[in-house]
């Protein structure tokens, strides 16, 4: 299976990302959007499978800056 | 991570057999960005889209009169610059890479051509195109 996820951060004061990943998010996991670090604080299925996708929408929280750029 | 399965992981191309797959594979360039590569600027003619295979790439917004701002990271499986090849409009955002980003390009003439020839695959890549540009919209609004 894969997770087609939208990440969305829950302030909005950052933007969020979209990608695929093989295994399923879930919360207290942490992810990288952009150059920061964010931590998974819940995740909801946003449309039905189809195939071998699931749509996921996993709200994030930020844990530190990062500096990639 | 072969081609083929690179493109089996990737939604746009969600439906089509191995054969199709093959089809999508010859046209599909590989190259590989480093850190803040521009792979297309706004306001560019668009020419072709991308699958990412690794990496990130930042989305970027210049409103009028405004300061570029980042709108969007797309990573692994996601794909960029699609909405130029069903609209043929310009580029509505600048595309740069985060780190080392493996992509496949596909020129807007290969894509076109593949489409006309093989209508069933051009159903199913319009069909998933709209897809993705529908769960983008979904992203947005959240």
């Amino acid at each position: 299976m894969i997770y087609k996820v939208s990440y969305v951060e829950e302030t909005g004061q950052y933007p969020g990302g979209i990608k695929n990943v093989e295994k399923r998010p879930q919360i207290g996991d942490s992810v990288q959007i952009g150059p920061r670090q964010f931590q998974i604080v819940a995740v909801q299925e946003i449309l039905p499978p189809r195939d071998d996708f699931q749509f996921l929408q996993a709200t994030v929280q930020i844990i530190e800056p990062a500096g990639v750029r | 991570m072969p081609l083929m399965n690179i493109l089996k992981q990737v939604e746009l191309f969600r439906g089509l057999n191995a054969l199709q797959l093959e089809q999508i594979g010859n046209i599909c360039r590989p190259e590989t960005l480093v850190t803040g590569t521009v792979l297309f600027r706004q306001g560019d003619p668009s020419d072709k889209m991308v699958i990412i295979a690794s990496g990130q790439i930042e989305i970027a917004v210049t409103p009028p009169h405004g300061e570029p701002y980042p709108a969007l990271y797309l990573g692994e499986g996601q794909v960029v610059g699609e909405m130029g090849l069903i609209d043929a409009g310009s580029r509505s955002a600048t595309a740069i890479a985060l780190g080392e980003t493996h992509i496949y390009s596909i020129d807007r003439t290969d894509f076109e051509t593949l489409c006309e020839t093989d209508t069933a695959i051009g159903y199913l890549m319009m069909r998933n195109l709209a897809q993705d540009l529908s769960f983008k919209l979904r992203h947005r609004d959240n």
